[in-house]
């Protein structure tokens, strides 16, 4: 690696540049030019985070042994403990290249120009680089301000192109996120606060840090602290995956974005939860994720059953993807709850996998949407014969979503399943009863679209089938999607020793394994944390604060 | 052991790439779809063949395709490789699917010459020749699951062949989502087997000393989900409606995979599977009670109907009943062997009745058929030997595995079943005589008296009758070539038969024939001889006959007990629950963050800016107290 050369802080940078350079008005006059402009730029621009981000892996792991862990610090605000500490691990990779990956399809896809205009693609590219921030944060506070910041790009391309109830559903989006975040501002403010004391035991003062590792290694919180703490964090997280009854803002929200706003809401927005789970919460909050576990493994079942019951009974197509995304969210929720190493590895493939299906169930029915010039299902029908490129690629994604083997979302499920079954046999069999639902509303929603006579339209065929850029992004998620379930080894070995890293503190086999039977490897997370914090005296704090703790 | 590597990948191989060959030339050249398809099936059956004469009873070969996925902590290792593994139970069912299959492809490039689609077909044929060999070749649960459900992946895209027709489509979406249910149990074995014996390789999963750490609570829980997985693919009570609905599938859809193979996958999985099965010994008497019961309510059924398909449909419901029977009591290779003739003479009868259909101009009402055994003599002789075949009269082929069948029931030694064995025997009897009489019933509507119809059938052409006339041949012959040494061939995966090869001399094979006689003679003395008394007899059983027709009303009650229900409680779920969450929970959030606001500044404008601010003032604010004490 070059010294000087911050690798991951320009990832979450580039895109940004390329954003203000989308606002600059002074390339094209002509607003439809301009469009066409921006759109080649940001291709361009997030094709180049893609491959600025493969490459930092590639150096990353120059021997095959070493396992991913790229690390940047750089003080921010160091009077507050505040830096600016990026690591790229296994673990936020495999989600950084989801984001890219994502980002890149949905402005490659429509081979218009989006009617949103210029600043839309700006936009994306802003929304990009947040939510690429927040997978590659570890310092809390800055974790914080790119988890709210990620809300700002989708509210306001909402609130400006988005369907006729936007505002209401913009408004109740940002409502929601925000009164579920604050709890985690507030709990970020207190580890710090409790863990201080820790930290500066050494020079005999207090020292605050916001730094994941650093707090982790320090363990400061007593059990009842970490309730406190831990909840605070639960409830931003369970309003971003979402948790259900926590999903208010979801439904509305995929039904007025914008197609493309949309489609990265839903293969994005949730995945930031689901990862913060695991990334802070398990290191950070090991005693309550234990408590926590049982009711998150239910929430989870629970989810997926009622996901796609409710799934089922919808007729606007984007309604039923939203709930459906609840639905397959659910069984990441299952894993982290029973917390094993092999479910949550599958929690982190499904969660992968779910981005990459329904970033392209949107974007097809978009197109089918777009067409027909109405969401509702029971008036579509017989579109089969025409738009059979449509509805070829629609089969595959909806085979992927019914999670059948060989695709990637069979090999997340059965992961998930197979870990969770000894923690928690009644629930893992009660998100089963989701795997039948799921064929049933999935199936509906294509034989309703594509099967059954042709109808008579007016004004429909000006809508061609997909062709140019959006067959090549189709087939190329089609691709990824079967490659991953066929080929998910390497995938797996990226993500599975980064995973190992977060469950240190956890008990081994998670809530299959009575609590007593605590890992002799707690050192080994010290070491992983030796290299992200500032000072090599962590092992010596780590002590203290033990010794703290037992006299307590 | 590269040879064999490299014939065991071929033969699945072979007709996966032929999927896609056929689909991209024969969309150019419809004609070549079907030679490619049939083509590579041929490759895959003479890799299959090369094989099984190297395979004997305790020899094996296994090929490595992939390791798909491991994942390793510090645990026990997750491992999941892509193996197939080819011993003689494989090799039977997978000589069964290629030969078979192979012939009925032959018959598809006759049957679907002038279809649009013909390429889309003979792609998905492909497929599930391909799927349905994974099926069969896997060595560990988890693969045996990829062709699972790649077999209800084609069965789905090829019972909606025609989905122009929403009917069509609903049925082939009906048999995806109650295969589903099965699959449920598939997953709930697998997740059980891998908790507690650690590994899902079958060959592990055969040995005692792995099975004996299934916890004696559970041996029941994972028999029965194996076995509710083999009632959704081998369509038996509760989850066999979608069956008879899947005959909206092109004709030889239905030769292939709803009768010769697919169908099958459940005995086939019982049987590799039969160390999980007999775990717990009510197992196998849930499995005989259900089998018994299906057997019975298909073939009473089958007496009502009028749709020369749906008369097969049900009937093959009926014959999987009967291999469950052998399943029961624990003889799987008579199942096996069963599964063998049923193959040969129901393909030929599915595909006569192709060539009737096709011949009558789409027409499958057998009132309004008859008379065609003038008109096409080859397929009328065919459907006739393929009758007797299923009626079990010796010495055509269904005779030799039936009456393994009931000599099976009768060496039974579970005791939930012993006390039974006169009630099973005779109940099982009956229903043969039904057999025999149905597909009698058949043959006489369909090929004697006079066309009723309103086409000019005549013969198929050869294409289509060459493939009928071999499975034909088959039928007849099948019994006394294959069966005594399949059940010899597969004692090294299944446990050895104690049903002997004693023939019980010219009397014992008139007593054995004797349902099929008495059942066929029936219906010639009903429909030919002596018509009014049908009538008679159709008056005092006309309650029973609505009773069959609408097949006990299964499709009404499954409607009530579970559609119905999953339906009301979904439309509760949604507007009672989310309706409410969703546009209350604005509200709510609304007034929490009104609170805050009021508490924290008094200053509550109701604009979304001023809470963003205040958020940000309020850490300020937080910070500055930290940077205090520090």
């Amino acid at each position: 690696m070059i010294t000087g050369f911050p690798p991951l802080s320009f990832l979450i940078l580039i895109p940004v540049i390329g954003a203000v350079v989308c606002y600059g008005p002074w390339f094209a006059r002509e607003r439809d030019a301009q469009a066409r402009l921006c759109r080649a730029w940001s291709l361009a621009v997030s094709a180049m985070t893609l491959v600025l981000l493969l490459a930092i892996a590639k150096a990353g792991v120059s021997d095959p042994r070493v396992v991913l862990s790229v690390s940047e610090t750089r003080p921010w605000l160091p009077s507050l403990g505040i830096n600016l500490n990026l690591l790229l691990d296994g673990l936020s990779f495999v989600f950084c290249l989801l984001t890219c990956v994502v980002t890149l399809a949905v402005i490659a896809w429509s081979s218009r120009p989006a009617e949103a205009g210029p600043s839309w693609y700006g936009l994306l590219l802003v929304g990009q680089s947040t939510v690429l921030g927040a997978f590659l944060a570890t310092d809390l506070f800055v974790f914080y301000c790119f988890f709210e910041l990620m809300l700002l790009p989708v509210l306001v391309a909402m609130a400006l192109w988005g369907g006729p109830r936007r505002l209401q559903a913009a408004l109740k989006f940002l409502l929601y996120t925000i009164v579920g975040s604050v709890p985690m501002l507030l709990s970020i403010l207190y580890v710090t606060w409790v863990s201080s004391e820790a930290l500066g035991h050494s020079s005999g003062g207090t020292k605050f840090t916001f730094d994941l590792f650093s707090l982790s290694t320090v363990n400061a919180l007593s059990p009842t602290q970490q309730i406190a703490a831990g909840l605070g964090f639960l409830v931003a997280f369970a309003v971003k995956t979402p948790i259900v009854p926590l999903h208010g803002w979801l439904p509305e929200t995929y039904r007025e974005a914008p197609h493309g706003t949309a489609a990265f809401t839903a293969a994005l927005l949730g995945k930031v939860g689901v990862y913060g789970i695991i990334r802070f919460m398990f290191p950070l909050f090991p005693d309550f994720m234990l408590l926590a576990g049982p009711y998150l493994a239910a929430a989870g079942a629970i989810g997926v059953v009622y996901g796609a019951m409710v799934a089922m009974v919808q007729r606007d197509v984007r309604s039923l993807l939203a709930y459906s995304s609840i639905s397959h969210l659910g069984f990441c929720i299952l894993g982290i709850g029973v917390a094993s190493d092999l479910a949550i590895t599958g929690a982190v493939f499904q969660a992968v996998s779910h981005g990459l299906v329904t970033v392209a169930l949107f974007l097809v029915f978009g197109k089918v949407i777009e067409r027909e010039g109405t969401r509702d299902l029971d008036s579509f029908g017989g579109l089969a014969q025409q738009i059979p490129v449509s509805a070829f690629f629609l089969m595959v994604f909806s085979i992927a979503a019914v999670a059948l083997p060989l695709t990637s979302s069979f090999v997340g499920e059965f992961l998930i399943i197979i870990g969770s079954w000894k923690g928690a046999p009644g629930w893992t069999a009660l998100a089963l009863v989701g795997v039948v639902l799921g064929a049933v509303y999935t199936l509906t929603a294509y034989l309703k679209t594509m099967f059954g006579p042709e109808r008579e339209r007016s004004g429909a065929a000006s809508i061609p089938d997909m062709r140019g850029g959006e067959v090549v992004v189709a087939a190329a998620l089609a691709a990824a999607i079967v490659f991953l379930g066929v080929f998910p080894q390497s995938t797996l070995d990226t993500i599975a020793p980064a995973v190992e890293q977060q469950l240190a503190k956890m008990p081994e086999g998670g809530l299959a394994n009575p609590r007593a039977q605590m890992r002799p490897r707690a050192s080994s997370a010290a070491d992983a944390a030796d290299t992200q914090s500032s000072e090599g005296l962590v092992q010596n704090i780590a002590l203290a604060g033990k010794q703290e703790g037992t006299a307590r | 052991m590269a040879g064999e590597d490299l014939r065991l990948s071929l033969v699945v191989l072979a007709p996966l790439i032929g999927s896609i060959l056929s689909y991209l030339l024969g969309r150019r050249v419809p004609k070549l779809a079907g030679i490619v398809a049939s083509g590579a099936v041929l490759v895959s059956f003479v890799a299959t063949v090369l094989l099984w004469r190297e395979v004997s009873p305790t020899t094996a070969f296994t090929s490595s395709l992939s390791s798909w996925l491991t994942v390793s902590f510090q645990g026990a290792p997750f491992s999941l490789p892509i193996d197939l593994y080819f011993d003689s139970l494989s090799a039977v069912m997978c000589l069964i699917v290629t030969g078979v299959g192979f012939l009925i492809h032959v018959y598809s490039a006759g049957y679907m010459a002038h279809d649009k689609g013909i390429a889309r077909f003979f792609a998905y044929l492909n497929l599930f020749i391909a799927a349905m060999l994974i099926l069969v070749l896997g060595k560990s649960l988890p693969v045996i699951f990829i062709g699972w459900e790649g077999v209800g992946l084609c069965s789905y895209l090829l019972i909606g062949f025609w989905y122009t027709n929403t009917e069509y489509a609903k049925a082939g979406r009906k048999a995806f989502v109650m295969n589903r249910i099965g699959d449920v149990g598939f997953i709930v074995a697998m997740a059980l087997l891998f908790t507690y014996c650690g590994t899902l390789d079958v060959v592990e999963l055969s040995k005692e000393s792995v099975l004996a750490r299934v916890p004696a609570g559970l041996a029941f829980l994972v028999g029965i989900s194996l076995f509710v997985a083999a009632t959704g693919k081998s369509a038996q009570i509760p989850l066999f409606t979608w069956l008879p609905d899947a005959m909206a599938g092109p004709t030889p859809v239905s030769a292939l995979i709803h009768a010769a193979t697919m169908v099958t996958a459940g005995i086939y999985l019982m049987g590799r599977m039969h160390g999980v099965v007999e775990l717990d010994p009510a197992v196998p008497a849930v499995i005989l009670w259900v089998a018994l019961a299906t057997a019975a309510v298909a073939a009473t059924t089958a007496l009502a109907q009028n749709d020369i398909k749906k008369v097969l449909a049900y009937s093959t419901v009926s014959q999987l009943g009967f291999m469950f029977l052998a399943v029961g009591v624990g003889q799987y290779s008579v199942a096996l062997c069963h599964v063998v003739t049923h193959a040969f003479f129901k393909a030929c009868l599915f595909l006569s009745a192709g060539s009737v259909i096709h011949e009558c101009h789409h027409e499958q009402d057998m009132r309004r058929m008859g008379g065609l055994a003038k008109k096409m003599p080859i397929t009328a002789a065919c459907y006739g030997v393929s009758t007797l075949a299923i009626a079990g009269i010796c010495p055509f082929a269904g005779y030799y595995s039936k009456h393994a069948i009931f000599g099976a029931i009768s060496t039974t030694t579970n005791p939930f079943l012993h006390p039974y064995i006169g009630l099973v025997g005779g109940l099982a009897t009956a229903i043969a005589v039904c057999t025999a009489f149905y597909m009698a019933r058949s043959f006489i509507m369909t090929f004697l008296g006079s066309y009723r119809g309103e086409g000019h059938p005549h013969e198929a052409p050869v294409v289509m009758t060459a493939p009928v006339a071999i499975l034909g041949v088959l039928a007849v012959v099948g019994g006394f070539l294959f069966v005594h040494p399949i059940t010899d061939f597969v004692t090294g995966p299944l446990p050895p038969t104690s049903v002997g090869h004693e023939s019980g001399g010219l009397f014992g094979i008139f007593i054995g024939s004797l349902p099929g006689i008495f059942g066929i003679a029936l219906a010639a003395y009903l429909f030919i001889l002596a018509p009014r008394e049908k009538d008679v007899l159709r008056a005092i059983f006309s309650p029973l006959e609505r009773l069959f027709e609408r097949k006990y009303y299964a499709d009404e009650l499954l409607d009530i007990a579970v559609v119905r229900p999953v339906d009301k409680l979904s439309g509760v779920a949604y507007r009672a629950i989310d309706q409410r969450i969703v546009e209350g929970s604005g509200g709510a959030v609304g007034s929490v963050v009104q609170a805050v606001g009021e508490l924290t500044c008094r200053m509550t404008t109701g604009q979304v800016t001023t809470y963003v601010l205040l958020m940000f003032f309020a850490a300020a604010a937080l910070f500055s107290v930290f940077s205090q004490v520090r």
